[in-house]
């Protein structure tokens, strides 16, 4: 499967002249937005690079693990540091369920991002979590539009734009207009501390990659809209790796000794938008809601 | 009565959530200036000629450094926010000075059917901060409460305690979005005018209003706010809100904020709407509705019934 190298990278053509000449490929990188770019050979054009956007799902998450750190030096800010800025955003099902899930009405069928496959809950939370599944409809803190927490908020279906300064690493979310600060080298606060529904997120640099330490949940919020669930003793540790110009792999350890046996990991590449237009825009769930109950 | 009410619990509300993580009342935190506060009008001309002789300190690519925590004078609440126009204390107000520096008189040039509108908004609707929505421009900017400015070569990025909020402002040439798609904060764009950061803002839904008396716009109001350091730790910023549909001529509003001295300050996150659940259900039991907003055709049809 590594064999088959990143479009982002240039090297896997598709025809259409034009969009070589100009180091394209066969569509604008991005799987969010396959567009052949030519009126030239459309249909057929069409067709490679429909099978290539397949190839490209089935590899890129195995690709973005294999390469990460290993084949791929992340260009650096001004500042020295690797640089994570644009808008990204997943390509996956992990929004309805974290794990593996048969289709049905509204919800695509989809392969989990648990590594190993199974969420190792306690046994009083696995009944816990069948609880929430029955009433996910209107149990999910989505469903009432709040904040949805950490990971969570990362493989929402909505872009999101990371902002880097010398101390600090931020993502503006669409979703509820959600933002995450990440400081750098310091430390979370000590004493009386608030729940917070999006934690307290602190960050370093290990080599090239973005490892971010989070704390201090509420218990308000789930992984997915499925009940996969913690409690306030929740510690996440997020790993940002860029593994090609436009891809990032990204790396999440989940620890909760509430709730489940051993600590557990997601996995997943965010794909870089890459239309001319992209831009961060709304997602104001709450406001909506509230004008539908008059 | 109502509305006083209303506003004065949410007022306690935000202050005691501000007060928490933020001495809002001693101002200790305030850098000195060499424009001292004052009214908006007398720091106004005081900025236009401490700009003129300062040299502000500059980012690696030569810009002006705007980066760093603002607060506006007078901690969470008061002055603009309240009223635009000069306004005593009351239940729901601590009062204040015009915040309008342009027309000089500090009165908004209203059309009278407007101002009318204005006074059945405030006491009819739910203010949009009671609710937790996003305050517009440039309401999200006169809205108390710290922020913070990232600024990176091509963004800037506006950061408020108040209800998360954000703005990503764009020091691009790119175009808006297309017309169907209404921001609550709208779409923004930057550009450089000397040491000035010039800032455009269209595609508002023009939800939101200017203050807490019921003033509002429409979709198509054209808002150009303009940033500049006139000290090491106090910006000068104006807003010149355009909207004929309302208002007879543009008018420009003038705010000092004052740099956040404590060098280990974060904003703390702020969950609204998450905490407001059962507040929104008093509202509704009191009376108050949701704004429905007014379309520039209607505004039109208002204006021209006179």
């Amino acid at each position: 499967m590594r064999s088959v190298p990143s479009i982002a990278r240039g090297s896997f053509r598709c025809g259409d002249r034009r969009a070589d000449a100009q180091g394209k490929g066969c569509f604008h990188a991005s799987p969010l937005a396959v567009s052949a770019d030519s009126s030239f050979a459309v249909a057929h054009v069409g067709r490679l690079c429909a099978l290539a956007f397949l190839l490209l799902l089935a590899t890129a998450s195995a690709r973005a693990q294999q390469t990460s750190g290993e084949t791929y030096t992340a260009p650096r800010t001004p500042f020295d540091q690797p640089d994570l800025q644009g808008i990204w955003q997943v390509l996956n099902t992990a929004v309805w369920d974290i794990e593996d899930h048969a289709g049905q009405l509204d919800v695509p069928a989809g392969q989990g991002v648990v590594v190993g496959g199974a969420i190792p809950y306690q046994p009083w939370a696995a009944e816990q979590r069948a609880e929430n599944y029955d009433n996910r409809l209107t149990a999910d803190p989505e469903a009432s539009c709040k904040m949805v927490g950490v990971p969570r908020i990362t493989y929402m279906p909505y872009p999101f734009q990371i902002i880097q300064t010398p101390t600090q690493v931020t993502i503006l979310y669409e979703y509820v207009h959600t933002v995450r600060n990440i400081y750098l080298d310091s430390d979370h606060p000590e004493g009386m501390i608030d729940r917070l529904w999006m934690g307290d997120s602190r960050g370093r640099w290990e080599g090239d990659t973005l490892v971010v330490d989070v704390v201090q949940f509420t218990d308000q919020t789930w992984f997915d809209r499925s009940g996969n669930f913690h409690s306030e003793a929740l510690h996440v540790v997020e790993r940002y790796t860029r593994t090609g110009p436009d891809h990032m792999t990204y790396d999440v350890t989940i620890e909760d000794p509430e709730v489940f046996t051993e600590s557990w990991q997601m996995r997943m590449p965010l794909y870089r938008r890459q239309e001319d237009n992209i831009r961060i825009l709304e997602y104001e769930c709450h406001a909506y809601l509230e004008a539908s109950r008059g | 009565m109502k509305r006083h009410l209303v506003v004065a619990m949410m007022g306690a509300m935000a202050l005691g959530g501000a007060l928490a993580s933020f001495d809002a009342a001693t101002q200790d935190w305030v850098a000195e200036s060499v424009c001292p506060d004052n009214t908006p009008a007398e720091f106004h001309a005081c900025a236009i000629e401490a700009a003129a002789a300062f040299e502000p300190p500059r980012t690696f690519d030569g810009r002006p450094d705007l980066g760093g925590y603002w607060m506006l004078p007078g901690g969470q609440f008061g002055g603009a926010y309240e009223d635009l126009e000069e306004h005593p204390g009351e239940l729901d107000a601590l009062g204040g000075a015009a915040a309008i520096v342009d027309p000089p008189d500090g009165t908004l040039p209203i059309r009278p059917w407007a101002a009318e509108q204005s006074e059945v908004n405030a006491v009819r609707y739910l203010h949009h901060n009671a609710a937790c929505f996003l305050a517009g421009v440039p309401n999200t900017m006169y809205h108390g409460g710290p922020r913070q400015f990232l600024q990176t070569p091509d963004h800037l990025v506006i950061l408020s305690y108040n209800a998360h909020a954000y703005r990503i402002v764009r020091l691009d040439d790119r175009p808006p979005p297309g017309e169907k798609i209404r921001l609550w904060n709208g779409d923004s764009r930057g550009w450089w005018d000397g040491d000035t950061l010039v800032i455009e803002t269209r595609n508002q839904n023009a939800m939101p209003w200017l203050d807490q008396r019921g003033r509002f716009y429409t979709e198509e109001a054209h808002v150009v706010e303009r940033v500049t350091l006139i000290d090491p730790d106090t910006l000068h910023y104006q807003a010149t809100v355009d909207d004929p549909n309302v208002y007879t001529a543009p008018f420009t509003v003038a705010l000092p904020y004052r740099r956040i001295s404590d060098e280990n300050y974060e904003i703390p996150e702020l969950a609204c709407y998450e905490n407001n659940v059962e507040l929104m259900e008093v509202y509704r039991q009191v009376g108050l509705e949701l704004y429905p907003g007014i379309s520039p055709e209607e505004a039109r049809d208002a204006g021209e019934a006179r």
